[in-house]
């Protein structure tokens, strides 16, 4: 899918749905929009990269693997709970208040810190998810693939249970009894 | 100070981890630091400690469940503590000259120290779940200490049998540990100690004795869980002393003392006590007799000395725990010397087989003059430790064989020839290797081992010789205060030399007489007594166990696990209708509620037309791709549905989702195999399609039901008055995510990751591994 209007595309897209994460992410303790949505958003940017330009199109694209923003999420969301409890509060209980930066008065919440970690464990997750499973297959062998299915399905005419084909080799050696 | 010294392992392993791989064969001179500071601070206490013992207790932990984090150091904690640094840190500075440069010393020095710390923790635990938290622990760092050598198979199947036996036992103790919760309201021992009447009338009294006791006995290596300790010698050496002679193989008998003012007491406890410890002792002594390898007969030697303390620990009056806790002591000094020796004659020679060992006393003075000391302590012979606390263990049985009579008269009979026996091969132990006729040439050329080498065996065998001659020296500050911690009173041992001419005196001459006399037909004894032992076989019953167990697995798996998604489907949607609708039926929630529904308006009855028909034709497509794409095309119609139905996040979230899980899906399609249509029986299609037909029969009604019924006030009420007050923002949805359900929230982002990591093993190591060899993916083990 080398070609020019896909890449011009994605180029000019992904920054635009990354903004929109981060908008998102931001309204999210007021208005519809968190940490889950927005993770969940700007990791199919990233992966417009991937299915646009490849695997390694996606990985150049954003550098940082998946299992590293995995382990920030998760740190993320369980240093706010500990936190709390190093204040003598039980296990994740949030703050949230007014805090002044000057002449501006910025409504914030521990929450939002949370979310932060609900938002990275999600990216992380699509990210790692969809990068290993597209692997680094040629597109031929997959063409190949689907020519040889059709033509198994119509040998084998007769009414019956669509499977997938991974349980068929001889002996049913299928990834759950070797 | 009590939780730094349980810590202080812990963390000297985690900094060998770390540091291991630079530092190499070097980290074992620096490790046996951190045993000795244990020791010492413990020595320090020894003296002052009050007679409830020392302590701690943390904040953290589960009251309510009877969990809960405390330690106690007490006289017979102390005991197994001092024993456990004291000899850690010799076998550790023994190791450094027994491990070649090219073994893997970092990996050595780690697992001791794991084993060390979790030994620490079974003698320190007050609460005996935490106790068997860390009883396990041990029987994991045996497996892989067992293991070490992993090349070798016979060591991967020492350590499996010793993790099965142990862990199947430690598994029966847990059981009694829970029965025992439930009879005593506490896992404390402690407080289970006053409460001891009402525990030993207690209807689950036999089976908490049986279940606990399984477990004592399958750690102590009891008849007939015995035969893993001689497979376990497949450990280097200086694991054989610590762990299988010196420490974790005591830990059934830490425990059987630490529960005698609970549990004991009883004529059950006492038999059942008594009779496998006299067992086990006179099974494992002439069993010994029969072994060629050195180290398997020091096993079956360990075995029968464990019995012994065994028995003297089940006869239960304040004599008898004293000499059980003075035995204990000794038999780790000498039996842990006599290990480090043949060790050091297996390095020095490099064989330890009894054939073709001899005449090394001039070869090895040093090792000839401690093996002979530790061995002649073994057998019991006067000015050594061993004759002591043999002589005190002589005059219980006695006393309990006159005070019961009955069978128990038997008592003193079968410790005699136990002791023959064992007196016969402490013989042997010293005798053939270093005294006897050379045997030819040993594989290697025999010379003395460098002082170091020699030092810990030295330092126990010292021990050994000077408790024999002032045993004084430590019952008063060391095992009175053990054997008061037993017996809950205050009790005073008597050891001493000579105690003038009585029964356990002329026992022990008895036994040595007969040893001396059958010494020059031990071969042919050794033969009579090796067959007797085939009858009785443990092993087969185990292996009989470990392939049953394979077998039944087998079919098992076999039977369920077909590889074809559709069973697989079916089996989760039967589970699904039985359980759910079948709970249903059975609560009668056959009646239809009054329903108050909103007319459906012309958009709802389009798009839910459009899902129906987008369903069907997923479920009749011939090709995938299109599948997938319909697939979609049904998720945004839901979508639509919540659009319609005001929930902005529900529909923002949703589109997401079904964004990506369409990318997801169309990427994994190109790694399947095509779709085929398979000929399936009509018998599996009308199954499949009842199986189908009840599903969406159960969720519907399921839906109705509940729209239809209101048990309680919807908790949404409270959400969206405390959003903005407690939660500090006005998105409801969001703020039940990440406050009011953030506990929800983090375990699912837990899960989600674990998915990750799921999906990261399953192909990402599939697309790696498959590289290279090209095409090459088929049945791949995880």
């Amino acid at each position: 899918m080398d070609s020019l209007i896909p890449r011009l595309v994605a180029r000019l897209a992904t920054p635009l749905i990354l903004a929109l994460a981060l908008y998102l992410f931001l309204r999210g303790h007021h208005n519809p929009g968190g940490g889950f949505i927005a993770g969940l958003i700007a990791a199919s940017g990233l992966v417009l990269q991937a299915v646009v330009g490849g695997r390694q199109a996606g990985i150049r694209y954003f550098p940082v693997p998946g299992w590293v923003l995995i382990g920030l999420g998760l740190a993320c969301a369980a240093g706010t709970g500990i936190a709390s409890m190093a204040l003598g509060r039980p296990f994740l209980t949030h703050f949230f208040g007014p805090v002044h930066l000057g002449g501006l008065e910025v409504e914030l919440a521990t929450a939002q810190l949370f979310d932060l970690g609900v938002f990275l464990v999600v990216v992380g997750t699509t990210q790692s998810v969809i990068l290993n499973i597209a692997g680094d297959r040629g597109e031929a062998e997959t063409d190949a693939g689907e020519a040889q299915g059709r033509a198994a399905s119509r040998e084998t005419g007769a009414v019956t249970a669509v499977v997938a084909g991974a349980d068929e080799r001889e002996g049913g050696e299928g990834p759950w009894n070797s | 100070m009590l939780p730094t010294v349980l810590t202080l392992p812990f963390l000297a392993a985690g900094l060998v981890a770390l540091t291991g791989r630079r530092a190499g064969s070097r980290i074992t001179s620096f490790v046996p630091v951190v045993p000795l500071a244990i020791f010492v601070w413990l020595a320090s206490k020894a003296g002052s400690l009050p007679s409830s013992g020392l302590a701690w207790t943390s904040r953290w932990g589960m009251a309510q469940a009877g969990l809960e984090l405390s330690l106690r150091l007490d006289g017979w904690s102390l005991l197994f503590a001092l024993l456990i640094s004291g000899i850690g840190t010799l076998v550790l500075l023994y190791s450094r000259f027994y491990l070649g440069p090219e073994e893997d010393h970092p990996k050595f020095v780690l697992y001791l120290l794991l084993f060390m710390g979790s030994m620490l923790g079974v003698v320190l635990s007050d609460n005996l779940l935490v106790l068997y938290m860390f009883w396990e622990l041990t029987s994991v760092s045996s497996f892989l200490l067992i293991g070490f050598w992993h090349h070798r198979e016979a060591s991967r199947e020492g350590a499996l049998k010793a993790l099965v036996i142990t862990v199947i036992g430690g598994f029966a103790m847990l059981l009694g540990l829970v029965l025992l919760f439930l009879a005593g309201g506490t896992l404390s021992v402690r407080e289970l100690a006053t409460m001891a009447p009402a525990i030993r009338t207690h209807p689950f009294y036999p089976w908490i004795v049986a279940l606990i006791l399984a477990g004592a006995f399958t750690k102590s290596a009891q008849v007939p869980f015995h035969i893993w300790l001689p497979s376990a010698m497949e450990a280097p050496t200086p694991v054989s002393a610590y762990l299988h002679s010196a420490t974790m193989v005591k830990a059934g008998l830490y425990l059987v003392g630490r529960l005698a003012l609970v549990l004991g007491g009883t004529t059950l406890w006492s038999a059942l006590v008594v009779t496998v410890g006299m067992l086990t002792m006179l099974v494992g002594s002439y069993t010994a007799i029969a072994q060629r390898d050195l180290k398997a007969l020091l096993a079956y030697s360990t075995v029968s000395q464990l019995g012994f303390i065994m028995a003297a620990l089940g006869l239960g009056t304040p004599g008898a725990l004293g000499a059980a806790v003075f035995h204990l002591f000794n038999h780790a000094t000498f039996k842990g010397a006599l290990f480090l020796v043949v060790g050091i004659v297996d390095h020095e020679t490099g064989t330890r087989d009894r054939a073709k060992l001899g005449g090394l006393r001039r070869a090895m003075p040093w090792s000839a003059a401690f093996m002979t000391l530790s061995a002649l302590s073994l057998a019991g012979v006067p000015l050594l430790s061993g004759f002591i606390s043999k002589e005190m263990i002589f005059s219980s049985l006695v006393e309990a064989g006159s005070v019961w009579g009955g069978v128990a008269s038997l008592l003193p009979w079968v410790a005699t020839v136990a002791s023959l026996f064992t007196a016969l091969y402490s013989f042997v132990l010293f005798h053939e290797v270093f005294f006897g006729p050379a045997q030819g040439t040993t594989p290697k050329q025999a010379h003395e081992a460098p002082p170091g080498f020699l030092f810990s065996p030295g330092v126990l065998t010292a021990v050994a010789l000077v408790v024999g001659l002032a045993p004084n020296l430590i019952t008063g500050w060391l095992i009175d205060p053990a054997a008061s911690a037993l017996a809950g009173e205050p009790v005073h041992i008597h050891a001493a030399l000579w105690h003038g001419v009585n029964t356990p005196l002329l026992m022990s001459g008895a036994a040595l007489a007969g040893a001396l006399v059958l010494y020059p037909a031990r071969r042919r004894l050794g033969a009579i007594l090796g067959q007797l032992t085939l009858p009785v076989s443990a092993e087969k019953g185990y292996q009989a166990f470990l392939n049953g167990i394979m077998s039944l697995a087998h079919a098992v798996t076999d039977r369920h696990m077909t590889g074809r998604l559709a069973d697989y489907v079916t089996y989760i949607l039967t589970g699904f209708v039985v359980l759910v609708g079948g709970a249903a039926l059975g609560a009668g929630a056959l009646s239809l509620p009054p329903l108050d529904l909103a007319p459906p308006t012309v958009v709802e009855v389009v798009l839910l037309a459009a899902i129906a028909a987008g369903t069907l034709y997923v479920v009749r497509a011939r090709e995938g791709l299109p599948a997938i794409l319909v697939l979609g095309v049904i998720g945004y119609a839901v979508v639509l549905l919540w659009v319609l139905w005001q929930a902005p996040d529900l529909a923002l979230t949703q589109l997401v989702v079904e964004s990506v899980s369409v990318i997801v899906l169309l990427l994994a399609f190109t790694k399947f195999p095509p779709l085929r249509r398979r000929a399936v029986s009509a018998g599996r299609r009308v199954g499949s399609l009842a199986v189908a037909v009840l599903t969406g029969v159960t969720v519907a009604w399921l839906s109705v039901r509940a729209n239809g019924t209101r048990l309680f006030e919807p908790i949404s009420d409270y959400f969206v008055e405390n959003s903005l007050s407690l939660g500090g923002g006005r998105n409801i949805v969001n703020v039940i995510l990440v406050d009011f359900r953030g506990l929800d929230t983090m375990g699912e982002i837990t899960v989600l990751s674990l998915a990750a990591l799921g999906v990261f093993m399953l192909i990402g190591s599939r697309i790696r591994r498959s590289k290279p060899a090209a095409g090459g993916e088929k049945g791949e083990r995880l």
